[in-house]
């Protein structure tokens, strides 16, 4: 077993160093993908699956037969349009008849009256009944005529997952068991009607699955996958997931710290070793080749140690999801922990291969004289080559980009470079200021300005991690009061879609008149996409699942004489309705997917009919607003008397909510949509992923913490002498005692009074410049910032340096 | 080919802020196989300077140094290192032990560098041969001075060097254990054949060898024997 120690001088610490560089890696990653799977999840409930085929004629059986070989979850779902007779009038709906098992993804939510409460389900109606839109909730309880069939209407749909993908077309639902439609007669051959295979399972089950069976379909027959999610949503998580990254990379960042930290200091310890040797002869090959193994064994110390920490980091992080979640995690592969061992590897060679290396140009001759390590330039060069690289493949590695990792690294130099500069600043400001204070001045403040001690690697590890938690905890306020700061008071809480044109007006009067707010009325026409620049859009490819999922659908099409709030005008011209000529506006993302420029011509189809125009200018949208957004507006001219409803945002808060009823008696055929959901849920993904991130820094912590430890080891000789000479000159404990203290404090105090600063100054600045925000300057935030530092750099730096104390002072008579 | 070094004219100068600063000048001198030869001279005479030259640790300014039948002067360092490769063995006067290592994974630690076999029978059996078969797995630092240098000269003659170099090796240590160390040294000598080069500055340990040569300001003053 001895032959597996590793025989560097403080291994342990840079074992512990590279084990929570793994661990952070691999709890990061096991995380991140599960959060990834797990969001995506969310996002499949807009299709209430992971994946499905959906057709506009019945589907071969061998499709879900398929399915089930590899494992999938499979379940049928039919829509269709009929009409239904409510006091004789005929009210169009969409009749959904679904299997067992639907909705795989996601829950629906029922009441069993308008006024009920909600209860969340899992299945939908069972044979024999039928559940209702809450806007045909007067039909409660009542026999529906369904075709041939008559069946009673029992509960009230107020959640329906799949409904948010086509959010602006509804009309009421109503769905029933699919066993029930045949008897109905609604499924005539030839009527038009929506078949759906819906599939859920694991990723690489579906993969497979995907490719088995896209060669089999039809025409007609499209497989969707999750890719797309609403547009507000995509942006809530793509946020919170480049945050998340940031957060993660900011960790290991200073988790390699102190892994250089660490080797620097273990291969200074070697010096007297490679000399020694020299003088024996042993040439450079073979003491590389010693120290790759050593190297090695620390890392296999720190593989199983990290892995398995990182691992069961897993499981507090899961307990804080349960809270929201109450679903079990979805399974990751192997790769999270191979990419861990990787990093570990790569980040431990990387930065103390290089230190070694430099060791083993100790001149021979030294060993004769006093051995003290002294760098070439080129050594200097190697290892801030290597350092660099290392830094670069890591961040590679992590993020999978190399633009992204580019920046990151750039962020990370600049941060490095920066922090002990700014540091070093405060300490000399400090030293003018305590120019009086002698013992202020020429004890403490010399002592940490001078290289020797490393004060400024430790006091720069330390406040980068300070800062990241500082900046974490504001920024996730941030995002978690975005919608509430920068939204008017009066946030939209409620779509009405589907207003008649007549109807359009009175509604909105009748609404404003009530003290609602109201959003403009857009109007909704449903088109389709048919030709870009005369080419039909059906031989375009598009490298983007998302762009040809645009391209594949309706397009709601609106029209607006100004601007709607909160677009911006990025190209081109806006045209208004005196405007000569006509136009689209694409909204910018659109326009990326679709490849579209200014004065490309795009050309819709509408019942056969088409129209076409240039494209007049490109916008920018905030999706988030939850206000009517669109991707694309046409002038006036050319949606003017085409088939057309309308929509419009409100804002009915619950003193309001009794105008309801009566307003769904006036307007029967406008459907009422409650948006406020989709907020929480976005909220909801952000504050899972912050507590996740807490818990990271706590690493981040303990690598700061290996940091001091590492610097103390290389100034104890330094500080023991101190203390041996205190001791001579006949100080007492607690003297002694408070000489270390003293200098701990300080450190604490810098390093508390940098992080707060900036993290102030960077919150300040963050807020002014991107939010309209007045800054609040936040006395607890010091507070916070400048306690936590000082309790922990004096506590382990003197809970390290402690057993110093018994130190003879014979000590100085020796050596 | 019965000289393992040969020293001719062998000056070294560095570059001090006082100017060129001549250490060593003109040194001409041989070591013959198997001899044992001490360099005295007070300190800064020159002979650790000397003894570096000699075993190519360093780099002379003029002159050559013959090591074991090959010339140093053309040599790079790396080149000059393969030379003493299982050959050489020093004795340092402030032992230079790894600390945090026992006794016997000092004595290994060449033994295992330069491919040696069977490395920790060989150095548990030098170990006994220099007193310490009790102490073979005591961290270094909790051993006496005396002891730590007695690894030391274990970790030396371990590798069977042809030659072995040794600076100071009494000048941390007190009279009586200093005279120990000398007589192990000699006696080891004695047993296995190899040259001794011994570097002191204290003249009463000069008489111990086969040979002396005493230094001053960096030239040999006389030679004895
Ligand atoms: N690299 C160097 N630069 C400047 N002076 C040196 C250097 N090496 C040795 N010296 C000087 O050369 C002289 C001889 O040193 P040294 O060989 O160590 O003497 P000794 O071992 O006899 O005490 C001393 O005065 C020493 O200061
Ligand atoms: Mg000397």
């Amino acid at each position: 077993m001895n032959f597996l120690v590793p025989r560097i001088k403080a291994w342990w610490l840079l074992c512990l160093a590279s084990m929570i560089t793994i661990t952070i890696v691999a709890a990061s990653q096991l995380f991140t993908q599960r959060i990834s799977i797990l969001l995506d999840r969310q996002a499949a409930e807009l299709l209430a699956a992971d994946m499905l085929i959906d057709s506009n004629d019945p589907m071969p059986a061998s499709y879900r037969e398929l399915a089930q070989r590899y494992g999938l979850q499979t379940a049928y779902t039919i829509g269709l349009r009929t009409a239904i007779f409510i006091q004789d009038e005929p009210q169009l709906i969409e009749l959904k008849a679904v299997s067992a098992g639907y909705p795989l993804r996601g829950t629906l939510e029922r009441k069993a009256g308008l006024f009920e409460p909600a209860q969340k389900v899992t299945q939908g109606p069972l044979s024999g009944e039928v559940w209702i839109d809450s806007k045909i909730a007067a039909l409660l309880n009542q026999p529906i005529e369904l075709g041939m069939q008559s069946l009673a209407a029992n509960w009230v749909i107020s959640y329906e997952p799949d409904r948010g993908g086509s959010l602006f077309n509804l009309a009421p639902r109503i769905m029933m068991h699919i066993d029930d439609l045949p008897a109905t007669g609604l499924l005539v051959p030839g009527s038009r009607a929506r078949y759906n295979l819906l599939l859920a399972g694991d990723a690489a089950a579906l993969s497979r699955f995907a490719e088995d069976v896209k060669p089999r379909l039809s025409e007609g027959e499209k497989l969707q996958t999750l890719d797309n999610a609403r547009p507000e949503m995509r942006n809530a998580l793509e946020r919170t997931r480049l945050f998340f990254a940031l957060s993660i990379v900011l960790t290991l960042v200073i988790a390699m710290i102190a892994i250089a930290i660490t080797a620097k200091y273990s291969a200074s310890q070697e010096a007297v070793k490679v000399a020694v040797m020299r003088t024996f002869g042993i040439s450079s090959r073979r003491l590389i080749r010693y120290y790759l193994l050593e190297l090695l064994k620390v890392w296999l110390w720190a593989l199983p140690l990290g892995l398995l920490a990182g691992y069961l980091a897993q499981f507090p992080l899961q307990w804080a999801l349960g809270l929201w979640f109450g679903a079990r995690l979805p399974e990751t592969g192997l790769m999270p922990y191979l990419l861990a061992a990787l990093i570990g590897f790569i980040s431990l060679t990387g930065f103390s291969l290089p230190h070694l290396l430099n060791v083993l140009d100790t001149p021979p001759m030294q060993v004769l004289r006093q051995i003290r390590q002294s760098s070439t330039p080129r050594n200097v060069m190697l290892l801030v080559l290597s350092s660099l690289l290392t830094l670069f493949l890591v961040l590679l590695l992590i993020v999978n980009q190399f633009q992204l990792a580019l920046m990151l690294f750039a962020l990370v130099i600049v941060l490095a470079g920066f922090i002990p500069l700014v540091l070093k600043l405060i300490l000399q400001l400090f030293s003018r200021f305590g120019r009086n204070r002698f013992w202020l001045n020429n004890y403490l403040l010399s002592r940490l300005l001078s290289g020797q001690r490393n004060a400024l690697f430790v006091m720069s590890g330390f406040s980068l991690t300070l800062l990241s938690v500082l900046l974490i905890s504001q920024v996730k306020d941030q995002l978690l009061e975005d919608w509430e700061t920068q939204l008017p008071q009066d946030k939209p809480n409620y779509f009405l879609v589907n207003i008649p044109t007549a109807e359009a007006q009175p509604l909105s009067r009748f609404l404003q008149d009530n003290g609602v707010s109201t959003s403009q009325a857009y109007a909704l026409v449903r088109t389709r996409l048919s030709a870009i620049n005369q080419q039909d859009v059906k031989t375009l490819t598009l490298k983007t699942e998302r762009g040809r999922h645009l391209l594949n659908h309706v397009f709601n099409l609106s029209f607006a004489d100004q601007l709607p709030p909160d677009n911006q005008l990025l190209q081109g011209e806006w045209l208004d309705q005196h405007s000569v000529r006509s136009g689209f506006s694409v909204e910018q993302g659109m326009a990326e997917e679709l490849g579209l420029k200014l004065g490309d011509e795009l050309q819709f189809t509408l019942q056969g009919e088409t129209f076409a125009a240039p494209v007049s200018s490109i916008r920018s949208v905030v999706w988030e607003n939850f206000q009517p957004n669109f991707f694309i507006l046409a002038s006036r001219q050319l949606l003017e008397g085409r088939p057309q409803t309308w929509l419009m945002s409100a804002f009915i808060d619950d003193s309001h909510k009794a105008l309801l009823k009566p307003l769904l008696q006036q307007h029967p055929s406008v459907t009422l949509l409650d948006i406020s959901e989709l907020m929480q849920r976005i909220k909801g993904i952000i504050q899972r992923a912050s507590v996740a991130l807490e818990f990271f820094f706590g690493f981040a912590t303990l690598s700061a913490i290996i940091v001091l430890i590492s610097a103390l080891n290389t100034t104890n000789p330094m500080r023991e002498t101190e203390i041996a000479l205190l001791q001579a000159l006949g100080a007492n404990r607690r003297q002694k005692l408070q000489s270390q203290l003293a200098e701990f404090a300080l450190m604490g105090v810098l390093v508390g009074v940098f992080a707060a600063l900036f993290a102030n100054l960077i919150g300040w600045f963050v807020g002014y410049r991107f939010f309209d925000l007045v800054y609040s300057f936040s006395v607890q935030l010091w507070v916070y910032s400048v306690f936590t530092s000082v309790v922990l750099i004096t506590a382990f730096g003197t809970l390290f340096v402690y057993r110093s104390f018994s130190i003879s002072p014979m000590r100085l008579l020796r050596s | 080919m019965d000289d393992c070094i040969v020293v001719s004219n062998l000056t070294k100068t560095v570059q001090a802020p006082e100017g060129r600063l001549t250490i060593l000048q003109d040194i001409n001198l041989k070591v013959k196989s198997g001899e044992a030869l001490v360099i005295s001279g007070e300190s800064g005479s020159g002979k650790t300077t000397l003894m570096g030259l000699m075993a190519g640790l360093d780099k002379a300014t003029s002159g050559e140094v013959i090591l074991l039948g090959e010339t140093l002067s053309d040599k790079n360092e790396e080149q000059r290192s393969a030379i003493r490769q299982g050959r050489v063995g020093f004795v340092f006067q402030s032992f230079h032990l790894v600390s945090g290592a026992s006794a016997l994974q000092n004595v290994m630690l060449p033994l295992e560098l330069s491919g040696r076999t069977q490395a920790a029978q060989k150095a548990e059996q030098v170990l006994r041969s220099v007193g310490l078969g009790s102490r073979l797995h005591t961290a270094v630092e909790l051993l006496s001075g005396g002891e730590q240098q007695r690894v030391a000269i274990a970790r030396a003659y371990a590798v069977e060097p042809a030659i072995l170099f040794a600076d100071e090796p009494t000048g941390n240590l007190d009279t009586r254990t200093g005279q120990q160390i000398t007589d192990l040294l000699f006696g080891l000598r004695d047993q296995s054949g190899t040259s001794l080069i011994l570097v002191t500055h204290e003249d009463r340990l000069a008489e111990r060898g086969d040979r002396q040569i005493k230094m001053s300001q960096g030239q040999i003053l006389d030679s004895v024997g």
